[in-house]
């Protein structure tokens, strides 16, 4: 049992991984809305950008989940 | 699997298990059988068949509809024409493909059919259906770039100006990069679907034992994680259009890599 | 986790229908977006052609205002120019006939200056005759005197002339 103890530790731990991509994510989006609002001509064709950041930074914290999910489910 | 049925819960992996519509699995592996995940393909390609229909009635004064569908196609044209510029023209109907495949596979995965005692499954929740896809993008990439640029297609991974010394480095770090691409991007689609769903069968099994252990237990628990997967649906929803165009929009990039090196 | 523990078992029931699926999307897409593309062309070739159709017949609004403009003021013109014409002929007419009868007045009234001094003249002569046989008269009652005639002729003139 202590194996499994240390598996469900261990997706718990991975868990912070996600919160810190959510940082991440959350820095990237208000940065974004930051500049947007001071300059709302140029948002439009900065969305692509945003939105490779934000694939970008969110990965991270998805492959913290996918650690979990491994611990957790095998 | 970790957790047996034992703790009177919901397995939350059991939905994405594959199973054969007719018989069982040929435990050599290898068969081709038709399971549930061939049949949530073929809605899926009905979906977006009946989706494009809608926009062949090709009227002047398009009806919503119509409208839908053109504001689709106008927006992967869109996202071609400013990511890779004129040339980008060939690469929509791959491009729309993809978009629209991931799109309608999500968007059923979601699909509220449990009520009708189906169990949704979600394609794009499978890394081999994303690896595929990850797979043909980036199979793409290379036939295009080393038909256009043959071996010039290597500059690709030295940016401009760098100092002699650091090229072998950044020519490594660079490749690794390009080379991790594929996996990033069936990674991404595969777990942010596979984690959409966890949640909210998570949830659901909270509801459920909420209201086998009582009506206070009920009250407390069960009534909050109905109201937060009332959210996180919303919420997951957003997430299938977003991925959906990630896939589509980091693909268009790395075709761009291809077709203009840098 | 389902996805890793049956990539071996599901792998050709997946990846098979996957490619078929996506090969037959790729057809839809192939076929139908260039048709959704030549819709979405069509129209916008149409807004703009009716956008410039209604600039076009702006223009020849416009055009046709200035075309009615011109010939309102050409024909206010010609008006003016007709009733300036017509008053100078009326004023001209007038003064014709004005002088036409000034000048049968003038001549008329010199007949009758004429006809006035004859009579005038006349009246004249018969007062001398009657002076000088009213003078020979006189003298002869006065004096038993006879005056010859032209005597008495010239002195009466001689009076009148003085008188």
């Amino acid at each position: 049992m202590e194996v499994e103890a240390a598996r469900l530790i261990g997706a718990g731990l991975a868990a912070i991984g996600a919160g810190a991509a959510a940082i991440g994510v959350g820095y990237i989006w208000g940065s974004f809305l930051q500049g947007a609002l001071r300059n709302p001509e140029a948002a439009n064709g900065e969305q692509a950008r945003l939105y490779i950041g934000f694939a970008v930074t969110e990965l991270l914290g998805l492959i913290a989940a996918v650690i979990g999910f491994i611990l957790l489910f095998g | 699997m970790a957790q047996e049925e034992g703790g009177g819960g919901i397995d939350p992996m059991h939905q994405f298990q594959i199973e054969p519509m007719f018989g069982s699995w040929d435990p050599a592996g290898g068969s081709l059988a038709f399971t549930n995940s061939t049949l949530w393909m073929v809605f899926a390609l009905v979906a977006v068949w009946l989706f494009m229909l809608g926009g062949m009635r090709r009227e002047l004064v398009p009806g919503r509809w119509q409208m839908a569908v053109e504001s689709v196609t106008g927006f992967i044209d869109d996202l071609l024409a400013r990511n890779i510029g004129p040339e980008g023209k060939k690469y929509v109907p791959y491009i729309f493909t993809i978009f629209i495949f991931i799109l309608f596979a999500n968007l059923l995965g979601l699909a509220p059919v449990g009520v009708f005692g189906m169990h949704p499954f979600t394609v794009t929740s499978h890394i081999l259906i994303t690896g595929v896809m990850a797979i043909i993008s980036f199979g793409i990439v290379l036939v295009v770039g080393f038909w256009r640029h043959k071996h010039r297609f290597f500059t690709l991974f030295v940016p401009h100006g760098t100092p002699l010394p650091m090229v072998p480095l950044l020519f490594v770090i660079e490749l690794v990069s390009f080379l991790v691409r594929p996996f990033s991007l069936a990674l991404r689609l595969f777990i942010a679907m596979t984690a959409g769903h966890v949640l909210l069968k998570v949830f659901a099994s909270f509801f459920i034992q909420g209201m086998n252990a009582g009506p206070e237990m009920g009250l407390l628990v069960s009534l909050p994680s109905l109201l937060l997967m009332l959210f996180v649906s919303a919420l997951e929803i957003l997430i299938c259009v977003i991925q959906a165009y990630v896939f589509a929009l980091l693909s268009a990039l790395y075709i761009n890599d291809a077709v203009n090196l840098h | 986790m389902p996805q890793l523990d049956q990539i071996t078992i599901s792998f050709v029931s997946q990846v098979v229908p996957l490619l078929i699926v996506l090969a037959l999307i790729y057809l839809l897409a192939r076929t139908m977006l260039p048709k959704v593309q030549a819709t979405m062309d069509a129209r916008a070739r149409r807004v703009a052609g009716d956008l410039e159709a209604a600039d076009k017949a702006h223009e020849r609004a416009d055009e046709i205002e200035e075309d009615y403009r011109a010939q309102i003021n050409e024909a206010r013109g010609e008006a003016n120019t007709v009733t300036v014409e017509a008053k100078a002929k009326a004023a001209s007419d007038a003064e014709a006939r004005v002088a036409a009868s000034d000048e049968r007045l003038d001549a008329e009234l010199a007949a009758a200056e004429a006809a006035l001094a004859k009579q005038r003249d006349a009246a004249l002569a018969e007062i001398e005759i009657v002076a000088v046989d009213a003078a020979r008269d006189i003298v002869s009652r006065i004096s038993g005197l006879s005056v010859a005639e032209t005597e008495a002729r010239n002195a009466v003139k001689e009076a009148m002339a003085n008188g």
